[in-house]
């Protein structure tokens, strides 16, 4: 669809999720299970990690058609490779500093902590981030083809 | 650290040229590396062996061509087999910093020589301006007594010069102090306990002089100017960057040449990954790109590389700025990048080039920290 | 008959940590569980102490692994038993049949889908028992509200049989009617792991849980911080749904209480009041928060950090024990009955009062024992066994966890691997058959992919939600695919068989299952590739079920072609299995290096015992005797006896390790022996190099020779030296403070020790004056019985802080020491015959931080060994093949270091067991060209997988210790860090399918 004809009205958030695999991965799937509701915005990569996480994969996705990304990891302590989540948040953090420094909005891009027994929670932040991605609108990069 | 005052006669260049040479001669280096005057015109970074060669040297030469941490990581980034003396500028010694740090440099043979920095001129600018590089570098060095050098009318400091605030040699085997000192008179040698008794032991200088009583104040007042100056390059930065629009318009001449990688000192790898096969993409790919999004950007994925480029280096942007230097379109690449770096870096509490001892802040993480920035906040 | 099987009775941490043990050890475990669903009370646990997250991953003994839940239910050693209770026990170690009676849950767990549509129309609303009655559930409801298994189950107490829920579920899953069973269970060793029930708040009528709604117990206030709570985890009161202004914990409720039959301290519950109040103080910071106890026993490692984090936090601490709680009707206020330590009564007012309810034995437990034979009590398990730790009376049961005593989970969990490396020598060799049958894999790198998908409609339900032909159609369509079949149950046997034989026929090298998520089918068909000789990472999944869920074909064909284009361009990693040392290294030859030496070669694996002195035995050979009445030197000559008689163990005495390299499976290291130099290949290393008693420097050591340690006394009793006369003992010497040249740790053991020396004293002089000066006295679990009895024997116990020391003149013939007694808060004067001295532990810290630099594993600046989490892996380091145990790793008593010891090596021996290593799938690897040697991937790893090759100037990655996270690769700015399964383009590619 051409970037002009997104208007607020039929604008419909686009997310990637990229999960962890033995937390956020694991409560997405029990949201599933557990019949929470959420909109059906959310396309998931699957990680094994959240430390594996890299910037260009997140900017690529905002770039070519994604409106918002969220990264969803283990609660810090918990990640199954000791540190993952750590540096996971690090990167993001300089993500979305430098994103704010180039006048797109840092909640472009979400990181949760979100473990394998919070479905509920992994429902409620796809609803409320597709909440905010709406009211937020297209992504900055949507608006002109010269990116 | 000692300190040694070296007599200058009128040419600080002149005279640092022989202390250099000196060091070869009385065998406390095999080599010098420093920017010096080519035969043919212009100026560049050279390895120096032979001791004749050496009044070339111009320590204090007011153009940069090439970043000397680069340089020096080739020279060094295994054992070059041989002790050899660098001479770097503060800019270049703080990506000196980062990269030994990133193990692109090691320092075991390298004795580091920093100078306090008059700043540079564009290349370009200076040699259409037909000014001669010693007599030129001498008075703006001479001008440091006071506060910053100023380059010849109409041809001017680079911008990044002009807003550096680290300007004075903070680090390094020996530094050559000009600020607060009468350059064409004297210049002082502040060298490490044991460098110092060897270069007196050799009879070079004499370690016999206090540390220059008035450089503080100096370097203060200079930080004190080019502060205003950068915030106001700042804060112009930010004022394009308040939307994405904005930004873009400023950048919009941007033909994804990749000369701001090549040239900065920080993109140390081997290859960068936007000139590898991962985007090489199959035709298909922009034409569905294309189909996708109404249209497709050729060549694509300008914005990505830019951004892309920041994360990476943007914790150890030291700001030399050539980055502009390099840039065809003449883009304020270095201002918008150094302001970005900056901000990146105060988030971190971290200060590209300060210090060894401070990790790369990508190799390390706090356990308690950067909730509200990354907008994971652990409930 | 083949012995291979073990019950497992108890599924809590320790529960779940033996069996994981036992499974890893290929043997067979049945673990039995009177509730529907394993954890114990660890479910009600959102985060732990000191750790503040959960952790409880890295309870496996390899890492990463699901949580144990899922892993116990995942692996195909483990059998669950749920809903049971022994009925009946017969035979003898080696042979029990165990009878169970099975308690219907009325749910088929083998159909229920857990979509919840029962509980939605459930008529019946009960307390939920899990959480203390926070919240209501249905008579059918999950047991956990988190579990994340199939979890439904029916209360037939509740249920009024009214048939809703059976007329709702689709799958027919429910059988209202469904009867009682037994069962019968043959296994050749047992292990008891019942735990331990949180005391009955309400048992204490005086504090009024249960009659005022603003008083809760621990239990259900830690319900209430759970993120997933009714509140969402916000501190409300249950009275008004207003954000308390003021909490109050009152602690030892139910604890430290003989009158109330309830004498052993629970060990725990400081350390869960500290947590809560921190969590409630980080989520409301306006919020006061006070914590009345009579000693803060935060005795265990790192904990003495976090009070001090709490104390900073502005939590509230007064030594006073509430004698009532009253109701403020106007305010719904708690009115509390305080009595200060200066005896003034007060009476305090809190919005909110969580009593801390400690940890109770119950008659289920009593039972469980007298089938067994045993006995226990409210502190748990009688007769325990203090240097054979986890044996009981009865050969071939042991005991682990709670049920032995209140512990803290960390010990829990040591507990459950010792248990299991005991149980173990009663089994056969545990059996590995399906790795040593599989054939070497056909990796397929050298042809082009033949991409085909399987997707699997999961029985109706992906199809109810998108129009299956036309996602067919599709997903025809995506370029590189060969072929679409389609399947209805891919996890289920037949689906399993269906697409082998697809496999079979048409003979695909890239295989794209487009079925449910990754945990369901992953290891199943990774598993099933495995056996057939096809390398695992032929399989990739793409979650259908989770994109079906929008309804859109179009979300669903995007994440089949996502899959597809990633497995087209997947590139595969030569298979890297290699055979590994069975041996172990174990440097430390005291009671925690022995027996951990012992517990591994009894399993079977060859042990090479490094002690640095001239003789084994450590601190047993100069301790005289324990609090529990055992001699610590004979356990030493017992130890020493069995490890020389041992043909699996070598010691080199009067020696040490000067060098180290290598990694799981094949490590070198060498040994300075006095007459040679040995270098000794092994598997895995253990640090057992322990600590001892530090030397004072304070209150007259070393001026007056009546000044002496604990252990002196101890020496001078045992050996009946001692001259007589009155003693004052000052406890935390030097220890629990931040000043220079101070232990800033508490060292668990000393207000023990001085218990011990007290009784002895008595025993020896019942008229011996003995006055102990302490700050908090940390007699923890069912070390308070004792601590009761010299209190009752007449030894003063008086606190003292640390603005108000005790002060000692040692230079008259006396010693005066002068310190304020609380009772009448006047300072006072004793002049006594002896001033001794609880110093604590200290470990050898240049040495411990020489060996961490060899084995490339961390220490702390006090020098203790880092593990890899302190709750749930306190025998681990985060680099594979290494093992820490005794007072190497914190300070303990000789039984717990035993304990760790043994456990250690029982996760020691699960990692080596079945003698290979292997690389994951999808290792990581290097780009040699365009690798610039940075080191940013080497920080990266958590594991030590990689290293700098200066010569060749490029990252190294050895495969076998890389687990595979990818942290490298994102470190990477250039990606010359790699994995196999996942290069950029790959991913640029899949990631493109998903826009």
């Amino acid at each position: 669809m051409a970037q002009q004809a997104v208007t607020q009205q039929d604008f419909e958030p686009r997310i990637v999720a990229f999960l962890c695999h033995w937390c956020t991965y694991t409560g997405a799937d029990l949201a599933g299970t557990t019949r929470q509701q959420y909109p059906p915005n959310i396309r998931v990569v699957h990680l094994m990690c959240s430390g594996a996480i890299d910037v260009v994969y997140v900017l690529k996705a905002l770039m070519d058609g994604a409106d918002a990304v969220l990264i969803g990891g283990c609660h810090p302590g918990d990640c199954h490779y000791q540190s993952g989540n750590y540096k996971a948040r690090r990167r993001v953090a300089i993500l979305r500093n430098i994103l704010t420094q180039f006048g797109v909005s840092q909640d472009r891009v979400w990181l949760k902590w979100i473990s394998a027994s919070e479905g509920r929670l992994f429902a409620e932040t796809i609803n409320e981030m597709t909440d905010a991605v709406r009211e937020m609108g297209p992504v900055e990069f949507k608006l002109g083809w010269d990116v | 650290m000692k300190t040694a005052l070296l007599q200058t006669n009128g040419d600080p260049n002149g005279a640092l040229s022989a202390f250099l040479a000196g060091m070869i001669e009385k065998g406390i280096v095999d080599e010098v590396m420093a920017p010096a005057a080519q035969p043919g015109g212009s100026a560049s970074m050279a390895v120096f062996a032979d001791v004749t060669e050496m009044d070339a040297i111009i320590p204090w030469a007011p153009v940069m061509p090439v970043q000397g941490a680069r340089l020096l990581s080739r020279l060094s980034f295994d054992d070059p087999g041989m002790k050899v003396a660098v001479v770097l500028r503060p800019c270049e010694a703080r990506a000196a910093i980062e990269l030994i740090k990133l193990k692109q440099i090691l320092p075991d043979n390298i004795t580091f020589v920093t100078i306090d920095c008059p700043g540079t001129c564009e290349l370009k600018g200076f040699e259409e301006s037909g000014l001669e590089m010693k007599t030129e570098s001498n008075r703006m060095v001479d001008q440091m007594e006071a506060g910053a050098a100023t380059a010849a009318d109409g041809v001017g400091l680079r911008t990044a010069c002009t807003i550096c605030v680290n300007s004075s040699a903070h680090w390094g085997d020996v530094q050559l102090h000009v600020y607060g000192t009468k350059g064409s008179q004297s210049v002082a040698i502040a060298a490490s306990d044991e460098l110092a008794d060897a270069l007196a032991g050799a009879a070079l200088v004499t370690f016999d002089a206090e540390p220059l009583s008035g450089r503080d104040a100096v370097v203060e007042g200079v930080n004190k100017g080019r502060e205003a100056a950068r915030e106001k390059v700042f804060a112009e930065m930010t004022e394009d960057a308040q939307s994405l629009e904005g930004l873009k318009k400023r950048f919009s001449t941007c033909i994804r040449c990749l000369n701001c990688m090549e040239n900065c000192p920080i993109c140390y790898c081997k290859q960068c990954i936007f000139k590898s096969t991962t985007f090489d993409h199959p035709g298909s790919s922009y034409a569905k790109w294309a189909m996708r999004k109404g249209v497709q950007k050729m060549p694509s994925e300008t914005m990505l590389f830019h951004l892309t480029r920041l994360n990476h280096m943007a914790t150890s942007c030291i700001g030399c700025g050539l980055c502009d230097t390099a840039c065809p379109m003449g883009l304020p690449v270095a201002s918008l990048f150094s302001k970005v770096a900056n901000g990146v870096q105060g988030m971190l509490d971290y200060k590209a080039g300060a210090s060894l001892e401070d990790p790369i802040p990508l190799s390390v993480f706090r356990e308690d920290e950067l909730q509200e920035e990354s907008g994971a906040e652990d409930f | 008959m083949m012995k291979n099987t073990v019950l497992v009775v108890g599924g809590g941490p320790a529960g779940m940590q033996a069996s994981l043990v036992m499974a890893a050890r290929g043997h067979k475990v049945v673990l039995a569980d009177k509730a529907p669903a394993a954890g114990g009370l660890f479910p009600l646990l959102d985060n732990q102490f000191p750790t503040q997250s959960c952790g409880v991953c890295f309870m496996a003994c390899d890492t990463p692994t699901y949580c144990p839940f899922v892993q116990c239910d995942l692996h195909e050693n483990v059998t669950l038993l749920p809903s049971s209770t022994v009925s009946n026990v017969s035979g003898e170690a080696g042979d029990f049949t165990i009878d169970f009676d099975l308690k219907a849950t009325c749910v088929d767990p083998d159909k229920c889908t857990d979509c919840g549509a029962c509980e939605a129309v459930c008529p019946v609303e009960v307390q939920r028992e899990f959480g203390d009655g926070l919240e209501t559930r249905k008579a059918i409801y999950r047991y956990y509200p988190k579990s994340v298994g199939k979890g439904y189950v029916v209360d037939r107490e509740n249920c009024t049989n009214c048939g809703e829920c059976v007329k709702v579920c689709d799958p027919d899953a429910i059988d209202l009617d469904a009867r009682d069973s037994t069962t019968k269970i043959d296994a050749a060793a047992v292990i008891l792991s019942p735990g331990a029930k949180l005391y009955k708040a309400g048992a204490k009528g005086e504090f009024g849980f249960g009659r005022y709604d603003n008083v809760l117990s621990s239990a259900k206030f830690e319900r209430m911080l759970a993120a997933g709570s009714p509140t969402g985890g916000r501190v409300v009161r249950p009275s008004d749904s207003e954000e308390a202004k003021s909490l109050a914990f009152i602690q030892c409720v139910g604890s430290r209480d003989p009158a109330n039959g309830r004498p052993h301290c629970s060990s725990v519950c400081c350390m869960f009041a500290l947590k809560q109040a921190l969590f409630t103080k980080k989520r409301h910071p306006e919020m006061a928060v006070t914590i009345y106890y009579m000693d803060l026993r935060a005795f265990g490692k790192d904990y003495e950090n976090y009070l001090r984090e709490a104390e900073k936090a502005g939590i509230e601490f007064v030594r006073a024990m509430p004698s009532v709680a009253r109701l403020n009707p106007a305010t719904s206020d708690m009115l509390l009955a305080v009595t200060g330590e200066d005896g003034k009564l007060t009476e305090q007012t809190h919005s909110m009062v969580v009593l801390a309810s400690g940890f109770d034995q119950d008659e289920d437990t009593a039972s469980l024992c007298a089938a067994f034979g045993l006995g226990c009590d409210s502190g748990g398990l009688l007769d325990d066994m203090e240097f054979d730790p986890c044996a009981t009376a009865v050969p071939g049961v042991f005991a682990a966890g709670a049920f032995r005593g209140p512990k803290d989970i960390p010990d829990s969990v040591q507990e459950g691997a010792t248990a299991a490396a005991m149980a173990a020598k009663l089994l056969d060799a545990g059996e590995f058959a399906e790795l040593a049958a599989c054939p070497t894999p056909v990796d397929f790198r050298e042809e082009a992919p033949r991409t085909g998908v399987v997707l699997c409609d999961c029985e109706g339900y992906n199809s109810a939600l998108v129009d299956f032909d036309a996602l067919s159609a599709e997903v025809a369509n995506i370029a590189d695919v060969d072929f679409v079949e389609r399947c209805s149950h891919a996890c289920s046997k037949v689906g399993m068989d269906e697409v082998r034989s697809i496999f079979a026929t048409r003979e695909p090298n890239r295989l794209v299952l487009a079925t449910c998520s990754h945990h369901i089918v992953e290891d199943l068909y990774k598993h099933m590739f495995k056996q057939m000789g096809v390398h695992s990472a032929v399989v990739d999944i793409a979650d259908l079920r989770f994109a079906c869920r929008s309804g859109e074909v179009d979300s669903a064909k995007a994440t089949v072609a996502n899959a597809v284009t990633s497995a087209h361009a997947n590139v595969f990693s030569p298979v890297n299995r290699q055979s590994a040392q069975r041996s172990a290294v174990v440097i430390g030859g005291g009671a925690a290096g022995m027996s951990s030496a012992l517990a591994l070669a009894e399993l079977g694996h060859p042990v090479h015992l490094i002690e640095k002195s001239d003789k084994l035995g450590g601190n047993l050979n100069t301790a005289a005797y324990t609090i529990k009445g055992n001699d610590p030197r004979a356990l030493a000559a017992e130890l020493v006896e069995k490890v020389e008689a041992h043909p699996e163990i070598t010691v080199y005495t009067s020696s040490r390790v000067s060098k180290a390299a290598g990694r799981i499976g094949a490590y070198r290291t060498t040994v300075e022996a006095p007459d040679s130099v040995v270098e000794v290949l092994h598997g895995a290393t253990l640090l057992a190099t322990g600590a001892s008693e530090a030397e004072p420097k304070s209150f007259g050591y070393g001026e007056s020779p009546r000044v002496i340690t604990q252990k002196q006394l101890e020496g001078k009793l045992a050996s009946g030296q001692f001259e007589g006369g009155n003693v004052v003992m000052i406890q935390c010497v030097e220890s629990r403070r931040t000043d220079e040249g101070c232990r800033e740790y508490c060292s668990r053991v000393c207000c023990t020790h001085a218990v011990k020396n007290a009784e002895k004293l008595l025993e020896l002089s019942p008229d011996t004056e003995i006055t102990v000066l302490y700050r908090d006295l940390r007699t923890y679990s069912n070390f308070e019985r004792n601590y009761q009895s010299v209190r009752e024997k007449g030894v003063l116990f008086t606190s003292y802080t640390l603005d108000d020391e005790p002060q000692v003149d040692v230079g008259g013939e006396k010693i005066k020491v002068v310190y304020t007694e609380n009772s009448i808060n006047e300072k006072v004067t004793a002049e006594v015959d002896w001033l001794v001295l609880s110093v604590g532990m200290e470990p050898d810290v240049a040495d411990v931080a020489r060996l961490a630099g060899l084995f490339g594993v961390e220490s702390d600046k006090a020098g203790f060994f880092i593990e890899k989490n302190p709750k749930a892996a306190t025998t681990d380091f985060a680099k594979p093949g290494m093992y820490v145990a005794g007072l190497a790793h914190a300070p303990k008593h000789i039984e717990e270091s035993i304990v760790q010891a043994r456990a250690a090596g029982a996760r020691l021996a699960a990692v080596l067991a079945t003698g290979e290593v292997q690389a994951p799938v999808n290792p990581s690897f290097v780009v040699d060209k365009i690798c610039s040697r940075c080191g940013l991937c080497v920080d990266a790893c958590p594991y030590g997988a990689r290293e700098l090759d200066m010569e060749a100037n490029v990252a190294v990655v050895d495969e076998i210790v890389c687990r595979a996270c990818g942290a490298c690769v994102t470190a990477c700015p250039n990606k010359a860090a790699r994995q196999y399964g996942s290069s950029p383009g790959q991913i640029m590619a899949a990631l493109d399918e998903l826009l």
